[in-house]
């Protein structure tokens, strides 16, 4: 096990945890929404690790499906935070309670 | 002996790849007409042009579901397309389900569209590639295929949550699916990356045990080569987990032939024993997490009450139903790839078993309390994941201990709970969506219902009955449950198969008090006569009535279904 597998396995584990905290913690939609975005390309920083390590072409070309399609969430998820903005003036996510739960 | 890159020519499948094709093409054909409609036919209304569009949608969908039909008789069961598709019985099915649940929403969204003047456009071409996303999954072979299509299914469905802007519960349901859905979605993205790692392969099946065909040509210390005469490297979950072996790279080899180089020969060499369990183990989890919220199962069930009140009735259907639908059948699929390692089935057997019986606790619990029709059929929804995840828990019990007759039964058992529970569900938020603002609000505001409207209230309680199931037979939930909690016992899950009926014993306080409160009680003094501004159309009353029909039909005859998947 070469040491910079190690490292970037460490390095794509902190930044998922990162990820995880920020969802948890932030309000606003879009620092919510960025955390997300981090936990996925932290995954995505695991995937190419393995595929390096062994030596498989593979991995690193399934990771730029999955960019791809975080690059369509960011698309979609953007437009509905624009919607919400125009009816409430903020997106502050523990605001938005009209249901309960 | 590496020759480097080789000049291979994928093989298309057209023919088995044509349903998902045509449906995707469905979609960009209404998105374009949605534009062109009104250019190019002068004068044409707004009623005309979305009728236009949903005989078109619906027109995709009954072509792509026949050419399912017909994959579905000879289905071989192996991979094509690369080995990313593998379409068996079940995933076909399954696919059959989904484009039926879909069909509803199309027969059932004329009014909607109508009623809250919704873009009708986009409407039917979000849901055509979410149809087109759920359908692959059910035959999905890779995990990165299963999270692409996962992720089109979602980003629709995220749309179409949202879709009724002028209600800002509609807009918050579409911000809380999202948000929690793209949380999920990179659990899913980490776990694939995981087994990955593990495995070397993100194939589930290869082309049915290669490793044990291959022929051993040189062993050399802690590697060895394995040469295959296929031309294409596809070793699936299954076959590297049997073997317990990953592979580290591959080569081809080629002979020239009629001056084009052709290859022959696929060589995979795998180290001996380079699986690491844990990577592996952590890798199904984290799948199962991302999977157990795209099902609404117990620990990731949060967004679903929240989402199925604020979405649009039918969306909500859709929801429900279809997305579930493709979800197990993925779900299976996967679990079924994973389960030959010797070591891994009883960790994996107990969580998901654990999560099937916190499901079916949480969600019995969480509907007694509820005063809203759809919160409560939120919940009731999480329950019915537990109970069909109970019947996963019982497949992965039968391949533990490798019992193949059982196995086909208890996917079948599954397939037939899916079936039904796509039925009542399309009854159940079909008669809520048709009542419009009463039926879609407080269960109280379905007091003396069948006084006013007695063939609704006959549909509403034969939808409560059969998603009560134990208890009542000559419903299809009575016999999808009878089904899954005989195969638990005959495996031996026997506290499973206990919650299970626990759980349905304490659901008859919820499903039973809508009953009562539409045959029993007297309207309020102040309602309003519920239904009074519906125009129904032709194509909604069918389905309905098409949906109590079966549920009574199978409910009578489970047989027959069998019988018609061939």
């Amino acid at each position: 096990m070469e040491p910079t597998f190690l490292y970037s396995l460490i390095l794509s584990a902190t930044l998922f945890t990162i990820g995880i905290v920020g969802v948890m913690w932030k309000r606003n939609a879009i620092s919510l929404f960025m955390n997300v975005e981090l936990m996925l390309n932290a995954a995505n920083l695991a995937f190419v690790a393995f595929s390096r390590e062994f030596g498989l072409m593979q991995g690193g070309a399934l990771v730029l499906f999955i960019m791809t399609v975080a690059a369509a969430e960011a698309g979609v998820g953007l437009a509905i935070f624009i919607a919400i903005y125009r009816s409430r003036r903020h997106i502050r996510a523990d605001e938005i309670d009209l249901l309960r739960g | 002996m590496d020759t480097g890159i080789a000049a291979y020519v994928p093989q298309v499948a057209w023919s088995q790849i044509a349903p998902f094709v045509i449906l995707t093409l469905g979609g960009l054909l209404i998105l374009a007409l949605d534009a062109l409609l009104d250019i190019v036919v002068k004068g044409i209304t707004a009623r005309r042009r979305d009728g236009v569009l949903t005989w078109v949608t619906a027109g995709t969908m009954v072509v792509s579901g026949m050419l399912f039909y017909g994959n579905t008789i000879g289905t071989s069961g192996r991979p094509f397309f690369e080995g990313a598709l593998r379409a068996d019985e079940f995933g076909n099915l399954g696919a059959l389900i989904v484009l039926f649940g879909a069909l509803v929403f199309v027969a059932m969204s004329p009014r909607l569209i109508r009623d809250r003047k919704l873009p009708a456009g986009e409407m039917y071409a979000l849901l055509l590639f979410a149809v087109g996303g759920m359908t692959l999954l059910t035959v999905a072979n890779e995990l990165v295929t299963a999270f692409v299509c996962i992720e089109i299914l979602s980003l629709a469905l995220y749309v179409l949550t949202g879709i009724d802007r002028r209600n800002p519960r509609s807009g918050e349901a579409a911000f809380k699916y999202f948000i929690l859905g793209a949380f999920a979605s990179a659990f899913l993205v980490l776990g694939i990356a995981f087994i990955y790692g593990a495995t070397g392969t993100t194939q589930l099946f290869g082309t049915g045990r290669l490793m044990q065909q291959m022929q051993v040509s040189e062993s050399r210390i802690g590697a060895r080569q394995l040469i295959s005469d296929k031309q294409s490297y596809d070793l699936g979950l299954d076959e590297i987990l049997f073997a317990g072996e990953r592979p580290i790279r591959t080569a081809t080899y080629e002979t020239e032939q009629e001056g084009r180089a052709i290859v022959t020969k696929t060589s995979v060499e795998t180290k001996t024993q380079p699986l690491n369990p844990i990577w592996l183990f952590l890798g199904f989890v984290l799948v199962l997490a991302g999977l157990c919220f795209k099902l609404s199962l117990a620990p990731f069930h949060m967004w679903a009450p929240d989402v199925y009140e604020g979405a649009p009735t039918i969306v909500t259907m859709l929801i429900a139903t279809a997305s579930k639908v493709a979800a197990f059948a993925f779900l299976i699929h996967f679990v079924e790839a994973l389960s030959f390692w010797e070591h891994f089935p009883s960790a994996s057997l107990f969580l998901l078993s654990s999560v099937a019986a916190v499901s079916i606790a949480w969600g019995n619990l969480g509907a007694l309390t509820q005063t809203r029709m759809k919160r409560m059929l939120a919940y009731s929804s999480i329950a019915h994941g537990g109970y069909i995840l109970v019947g996963v828990a019982t497949l992965v019990s039968a391949s533990v201990f490798s019992d193949p007759e059982s196995h086909e039964r208890i996917r079948n058992a599954i397939l037939f709970y899916l079936f039904g529970y796509t039925l009542m569900n399309v009854l159940a938020f079909g008669i809520a969506a048709y009542l419009g603002k009463e039926g879609e609000g407080e269960i109280a505001a379905y007091r003396g219902l069948s006084a006013r409207r007695p063939v609704l209230a006959g549909g509403m309680a034969l939808a409560m009955i059969s998603l009560l199931g134990l208890g009542i037979p000559g419903t299809i939930g009575f016999w999808g449950k009878y089904f899954v909690i005989k195969e638990a016992v005959s495996s031996g899950m026997t506290f499973l198969a206990g919650v299970a009926f626990i759980g349905s014993a304490l659901s008859a306080y919820y499903y039973l008090r809508v009953v009562v409160a539409m045959y029993m009680l007297p309207a309020e003094k102040d309602e309003p006569a519920a239904g009074a501004t519906m125009q129904p159309n032709t194509g909604y009353v069918f389905t309905l009535g098409l949906s109590g029909a079966l549920i009574f039909f199978f409910g009578i005859l489970p047989a027959l279904f069998w019988a018609l998947g061939g």
